[in-house]
């Protein structure tokens, strides 16, 4: 036997050569199911770490698909819940305008601010729907916490609003406790104000309302509750009132112009002709 | 000894995870393939001789049959043959230049790809108009491409271990 040992050592590399080739012809060679078998039996044998290895690194590409699908998923599903938050709000806007429409004997046309007064004091707006769809100037702007403003300027497809807190309006309100009536100012730091005369019995947090007397606001909308009520001397004959407003100006996004034409529109020739009788006169 | 064995076997393995990992996104016009192993095994050749290589080539091309069973000890043969070729090359004997080491690494590259073709189509397939095709637009542009990640690999080698490469 030794000197096949001897023969084997002295011709190692053809006998290497031979046996290892032999052994690639016969695997070559072999019946399907038997290479299947050599093949398992040596991932299963000496190939068992490589085995691991593989499967680890097997495990980890799957993760890093997995992870990839998963971002995927992730991101259809947040475009899927943005979409359905959007449709719920369609959805709330529409239930709020059936609720409007409810309430009010008036046609009322959704609309959304598209812009706002640059500064914090937030006077005008503009809004998306113009004379096109029916809107005209001096038509009340409101939504679901109440009133808004009203309509400026009409343009087709576009209108300003000037909103409750421009300091150039003044808005007929009702203290809807008492039913005293007062102006709505609006203080130079946007603030609202009304005075009411001395007597009325006004405490913090009371409703405040459109009086309806303005011409442009129906009656009994909301406009704001009591925030403070100002000490008086006996010398005073009004209260000064300052009202916070129903309406949060900071997220207003969607509003409804009620079709409503302003009630002194129709004396508005009558009006006209008797300013000009009374210039005669004068002069 | 049997850790110089346990260290080269975890090169190959390494080496083979790299080869189908990271080779199919580095595959040039589908046919312009690495051979990372071809590499790996080429540098076992060049210090370990015809034993190495021989039985280098026979154990990481019977790795990559176990996993890629499709004809089943072709790769085994030709990566045998391919190490016993690079073999006789043996740093220790002969003082092969870089640049003859990269011919030798193609000459690898065509002989490994030829070997697998002829085990796998037959002997006869030699002589025919695909295997002549096949050997101009596949494995001359594979052998190429190997042998210039082998550039960089024996450059980058060198400069690590300057003392255990020319």
């Amino acid at each position: 036997m030794l000197w096949i040992y001897n023969l084997i050592v002295a011709h190692r590399y053809i006998t290497s050569f031979i046996l290892t080739v032999s052994l690639s012809l016969y695997l070559l060679q072999a019946h399907p199911t038997e290479q299947k078998h050599i093949s398992r039996v040596l991932g299963m044998t000496i190939f068992l770490p490589v085995q691991k290895v593989v499967d680890k690194s097997t495990q980890l590409r799957n993760s890093a698909k997995e992870n990839l699908y998963l971002r995927e998923e992730n991101t259809k599903l947040r475009n899927e819940l943005s979409r359905l938050k959007s449709q719920l709000h369609t959805g709330y806007i529409e239930n709020q305008r059936t609720l409007f429409q409810d309430q009010f004997s008036y046609e009322l046309l959704h609309t959304q601010v598209v812009a706002r007064d640059a500064s914090h004091l937030y006077r005008s707006a503009i809004i998306d729907i113009g004379s096109e769809s029916g809107v005209k100037v001096n038509m009340p702007v409101v939504n679901h916490e109440g009133v808004v403003g009203k309509v400026i300027t009409a343009l087709p497809h576009s209108s300003m609003v000037s909103l409750l807190r421009n300091t150039e309006e003044m808005t007929s309100i009702l203290h809807q406790k008492s039913k005293s009536v007062a102006l709505l100012q609006v203080e130079s730091d946007g603030s609202l104000f009304a005075q009411f005369r001395k007597n009325t019995p006004i405490q913090e947090g009371d409703s405040i309302v459109t009086s309806g007397m303005g011409g442009v606001f129906p009656e009994y909308l909301s406009v704001g509750v009591v925030e403070r009520v100002l000490p008086v001397k006996e010398s005073d004959l009004f209260l000064k009132v300052f009202v916070q407003p129903s309406v949060n100006y900071e997220e207003l996004r969607d509003a409804y112009v009620v079709t409503l034409d302003a009630e002194w529109e129709l004396y508005h020739k009558e009006v006209d002709s008797l300013v000009q009788e009374i210039q005669k006169d004068v002069r | 000894m049997f850790g110089k064995i346990a260290q080269w076997s975890l090169l190959f393995v390494f080496v083979v995870l790299l080869q189908t990992t990271i080779v199919p996104h580095i595959t040039i016009a589908k046919t312009m393939k690495p051979d990372l192993v071809l590499i790996a095994l080429f540098i076992l050749a060049l210090e370990y001789g015809r034993l190495g290589g021989i039985w280098g080539g026979f154990f990481v091309g019977l790795l990559l049959d176990v996993y890629t069973p499709s004809h089943f000890g072709g790769l085994a043969l030709s990566y045998t043959v391919t190490g016993a070729f690079i073999g006789f090359f043996e740093r220790k004997k002969l003082a092969t230049e870089p640049s003859l080491q990269l011919v030798l690494i193609m000459i690898g590259g065509l002989i490994m790809n030829s070997v697998y073709h002829f085990a796998t189509q037959g002997i006869a397939s030699a002589v025919t108009a695909p295997y002549l095709r096949t050997f101009i637009t596949g494995f001359v542009p594979s052998s190429v491409y190997t042998a210039i990640l082998a550039a960089l690999v024996l450059f980058i080698r060198s400069t690590v271990a300057p003392n255990r490469i020319r």
